[in-house]
């Protein structure tokens, strides 16, 4: 099936469970189909262990691109600082071939620990696209502070050598 | 001298397994949402959607990795297709709808 087989009923979300602490950013890639120039088209929602879920939206020639590289529908423009994949084609656009747009989602310091995240679909023609979700993670608090720790039992020890 | 260089050594040691500070980077796995059925379908590449190039370690000047599903060709293409997951039909309402 492709996106000329649109399908419908529902739930036309999907959850996929992350469970990760210390994430700052989480990264997608993805992309519609159609669109147009600031419709919303398609939500992420990162639902915390514990506290409110925070929603951000895909939006037509933002987020995301007609998939398919289509100046009629999202614009003929690359959305400034995105990076993009392409399929095929001859990697420019506009262009043959497909791409999927790389977008990353900051989320706050005090998210703690991210339970889930999830992908609903907002415009019933424009066909959401989802290819890759990847999350960044940064070291626990407590690794960082053991590893000052002999960083500075180390430099205590070659400054005691040197004042021998 | 060798009361210094045994703990300066043990704690030389200690550094080199210690976690870097910098940011990893984590694909997440997205085959498991393989067979959702029709409304939340992965749809192979076929003829309409083609390999995506560099699947694992990131490709087109982005340093983000990514795990694109990879799965049995059943389009009749053979070889494995990397797919993409579509989500299709009437949705949850918005403001900002067309």
């Amino acid at each position: 099936m492709g996106p000329g087989n649109q399908l419908f009923g529902s739930p036309l979300s999907v959850t996929i469970p992350i469970n990760l602490a210390g994430v700052p950013t989480v990264y997608t890639l993805a992309d519609n189909t159609y669109g147009c120039p600031g419709c919303e088209e398609f939500d992420i929602t990162f639902t915390p262990a514990r506290g409110t879920p925070i929603t951000y939206g895909y939006f037509g020639d933002g987020e995301t691109k007609d998939y398919k590289l289509n100046c009629g529908t999202t614009g003929c423009d690359t959305t400034t600082n995105a990076s993009y994949w392409f399929i095929d084609g001859n990697r420019s656009y506009p262009g043959d071939g497909q791409w999927l747009q790389l977008v990353g989602w900051s989320l706050p310091s005090n998210f703690e620990t991210l339970d889930s995240i999830t992908f609903t679909q907002v415009n019933g023609v424009d066909g959401a696209i989802l290819a890759g979700v990847t999350v960044q993670t940064t070291p626990d608090q407590a690794s960082v502070l053991l590893l000052g720790a002999r960083l500075a039992a180390v430099a205590f020890l070659m400054r005691r050598r040197l004042v021998r | 001298m060798q009361k210094l260089l045994f703990p300066l050594l043990r704690e030389l040691c200690f550094l080199s397994i210690a976690p870097s500070a910098r940011a990893d980077y984590q694909p997440i796995d997205l085959s498991n949402y393989l067979n959702l059925g029709f409304t939340n379908a992965w749809f192979n590449n076929g003829n309409e959607f083609s390999s995506i190039i560099g699947t694992t370690n990131g490709n087109q000047d982005s340093p983000v990795p990514f795990q694109v599903a990879n799965a049995l060709d059943t389009s009749g293409q053979g070889g494995n297709n990397n797919f993409w997951f579509g989500l299709w039909g009437l949705g949850i309402s918005s403001s900002a709808r067309r």
